[in-house]
């Protein structure tokens, strides 16, 4: 019997327009119900703008990405907003196509090919 | 790239199961899966580097290579979701495209809709087919898609042809036509019976 492994490991820093989350392995079913309340316990205390750095996740399935846009229909309802910075190409891909850069902001990545945008979107932990 | 005329190795043994081909009147040769791997929720990741991996080694190019994963995975989730907790995933080559079969034993469509069944039999119309969702995903990036559930559990295979052109992406996306494009080509079932099942 294979014991449940999550490769997902989180960061969370203070950036200077709120908490910067750092994902970085890969996202599944296994781990939606973590990241879920990872992502609710950053929405406390009416925080306007929450970053996720995608740059170190290699993948995000759909149930995932599900919990990303419903912290981001959260902040939205609020007037703030979810940003999700530097995709890789795989995790970019999932985005695209559950339309996701239509819901949330998107910066920084894969393919986009803005280095100093991904620059701007990387900045966070750094400069807490 | 080269390498895409490379196939299973017909010397080769598999696992010792007989796999003939399910799909009447089809190829010369029989079907071999170059992968055949179980899998629950704890080894998704696993299941998803091997099929990276042999995505790869086929030839796919190397973005339908995401999209076969993100793919397969979606289809594995749901039977890891609905259908028991675990399955089985065999992948092989045929006719210049790659098959991916999940199956699981579980019930069909647990805690889905109770629609009712179709005159073949197949209940897969219960599947949670919404946008954003697994299946709804698999099929804006799948060539072909075949999902059968019965009393046995459910069966569902992709099929990504090697012909594709790997440049139909990220712009074409992003004006939506072709998401249109893509939902109106596959058809939610196939009328046939298991189209695409190879036996257990």
């Amino acid at each position: 019997m294979l014991a449940i492994v999550s490769l997902l490991k989180a960061t969370v820093a203070a950036g200077e327009s709120g908490p910067v989350v750092m994902l970085s392995g890969e996202a599944d079913l296994a781990s939606a119900r973590e990241l879920s309340e990872l992502l609710t316990a950053q929405l406390a205390g009416g925080v306007q703008r929450l970053m996720v750095d995608l740059s170190g996740l290699r993948f995000a399935d759909s149930a995932s990405v599900r919990a990303l846009v419903l912290a981001g229909k959260t902040l939205r309802e609020r007037g703030g907003a979810l940003v999700l910075a530097r995709p890789q190409r795989a995790v970019a891909r999932v985005l695209e196509l559950m339309g996701v850069d239509q819901l949330l902001v998107v910066q920084g990545g894969a393919g986009q090919g803005s280095g100093s945008e991904a620059a701007q979107a990387g900045r966070g932990p750094s400069d807490a | 790239m080269k390498g895409n005329d490379r196939r299973p190795d017909p010397a080769s043994p598999g696992d010792g199961a007989v796999l003939a081909d399910a799909e009447a009147g089809s190829g010369d040769r029989e079907a071999r899966p170059a992968l055949d791997q179980t899998f629950d929720s704890g080894t998704l990741y696993a299941l998803r580097a091997a099929v990276q991996a042999h995505a790869i080694q086929a030839g796919l190019p190397e973005s339908r290579g995401d999209d076969l994963v993100i793919a397969v995975h979606e289809l594995a989730a749901n039977a890891v979701r609905h259908g028991g907790g675990a399955g089985r995933l065999r992948m092989w080559e045929r006719d210049r495209a790659l098959y991916c079969q999940v199956d699981d034993s579980g019930s069909p469509a647990s805690g889905g809709d109770a629609g009712p069944a179709r005159p073949d039999g197949n209940v897969a119309d219960r599947w949670p087919f919404l946008q954003g969702h697994g299946l709804w995903l698999v099929r804006l990036v799948a060539d072909q898609i075949s999902v059968f559930s019965g009393p046995d559990g459910t069966c569902a295979t992709v099929v990504f042809s090697f012909g594709r052109d790997p440049s139909v992406s990220a712009p074409d996306l992003k004006r939506r036509p072709w998401l249109k494009a893509q939902r109106a080509r596959v058809q939610p079932w196939e009328p046939a019976t298991r189209p695409l099942c190879l036996p257990s």
